[in-house]
């Protein structure tokens, strides 16, 4: 006579359908994950941003102008930006949002109480990317941008003002110094 | 009658149960039990918070923690292991060792750094060895010229621009800037 085989604390000879959960091994697999995961997590993500074009050395002079393939120019300098375009004879200033000098570097307390030193920035990044967009839509074959710094200037500001460029798509940047 | 020292003076509960076990000055019982169901709960979502966040590529790079990098939005993925350059106010490194104070560098018409060049040199050397080596197989960033710098949100350009160009004597035409991401404001 055929019988059910009855696993189990099954009723009427039916096969059960639970099944029990190992929890010591499960947390052992758990314990063992969360070790292993912890040692290569990475807890802060960072990028970069690619200078193309290089920068000026001691003897380097600026070429004379008709040999000059580049001809869009932005300076920053303490009292704001200024922005060239030479083949249109094109010149503007944008001042600061606030009294210069455009950048402070103050003492700051951090999240973990330790005193630092940071920049407080006072250029304005959003009417320099209008302007970089005007001038892109009239030469929307020009990608390549003079970034000019004064040797006190903060990287930081360097690296917004690269990242301004980069946003209206100016990629070929080259930096070089003055004496601003 | 005998005298008797006063005891307690509260009255007809002294002899009940409930006071009894109150008035007990025996051990505490130290016996805490696991609670397993929180636990694997807590478990579980740690692991799939950190699964979520694993990064199998192979990177690894050491960010100084002295040094507060600048962010910026179009920034794109550290790819490979390029060589890194790290320059605070007070000093310049190579691969996380102090090679070069920047306190010379900060003088006009200085444009000098013998140790930082010949880290660098080194650096480049080594790399170009091993893609010799191994016949051009094994290819590394910095056989290729390309160095990451780092560099704290205070340091002067006059500092970069130098370092810059000590790099590329060394043999590193390019230059990328480590910056921390922030996502494009909508």
């Amino acid at each position: 006579m055929a019988g059910l085989i009855g696993m189990g604390s099954g009723r009427g000879g039916r096969r059960a359908v639970d099944a029990e959960i190992h929890l010591v091994p499960l947390i052992d697999l758990l314990c063992s994950l969360i070790a292993f995961l912890l040692m290569t997590a990475i807890w802060t993500q960072i990028s970069r941003l690619e200078l193309k074009n290089g920068a000026d050395g001691p003897d380097s002079q600026p070429a004379p102008t008709q040999e000059q393939k580049m001809l869009l120019k932005v300076q920053i300098h303490d009292k704001g930006f200024t922005v060239l375009e030479q083949s249109a004879g094109f010149e503007t200033q944008i001042a600061c949002l606030r009294e210069p000098p455009c950048f402070r570097i103050e003492q700051q307390t951090d999240t973990k109480g330790l005193k630092r030193e940071t920049v407080v920035s006072a250029y304005d990044y959003a009417r320099l990317e209008l302007t970089l967009k005007e001038l892109r839509a009239k030469f929307a074959s020009q990608k390549d941008v003079a970034i000019v710094l004064g040797d006190r200037v903060p990287y930081n500001e360097m690296i917004k003002t690269m990242d301004t460029c980069l946003a209206v798509g100016l990629d070929g940047i080259s930096l070089s110094g003055s004496a601003l | 009658m005998a005298l008797v020292a006063p005891g307690r003076r509260i009255g007809s509960a002294y002899k009940s149960q409930a006071l009894k076990k109150k008035l007990h000055h025996g051990r505490r019982a130290t016996y805490a039990a696991l609670l397993l169901t929180p636990m694997v709960d807590m478990f579980t979502i740690l692991v799939l918070y950190l699964i979520q966040q694993f990064n199998a590529t192979g990177q690894i790079l050491f960010i100084d923690p002295n040094i507060a990098l600048p962010a910026a939005r179009k920034a794109s993925e550290v790819n490979g292991n390029p060589p890194f350059i790290t320059i605070t106010n007070d000093m310049i490194s190579v691969q996380g060792k102090p090679v070069q104070p920047t306190e010379p560098l900060r003088k006009e018409g200085e444009w000098s750094a013998p140790k930082l060049e010949e880290a660098l040199r080194q650096l480049r050397q080594l790399s170009t060895d091993v893609e010799q080596a191994t016949g051009g197989r094994v290819t590394t960033e910095s056989a290729q010229g390309i160095v990451l710098v780092q560099a704290d949100v205070t340091v002067p350009y006059v500092l970069i621009k130098k370092t810059l160009f000590v790099a590329a004597k060394a043999g590193f035409a390019r230059a990328d800037f480590a910056v921390v991401p922030v996502p494009p404001s909508p």
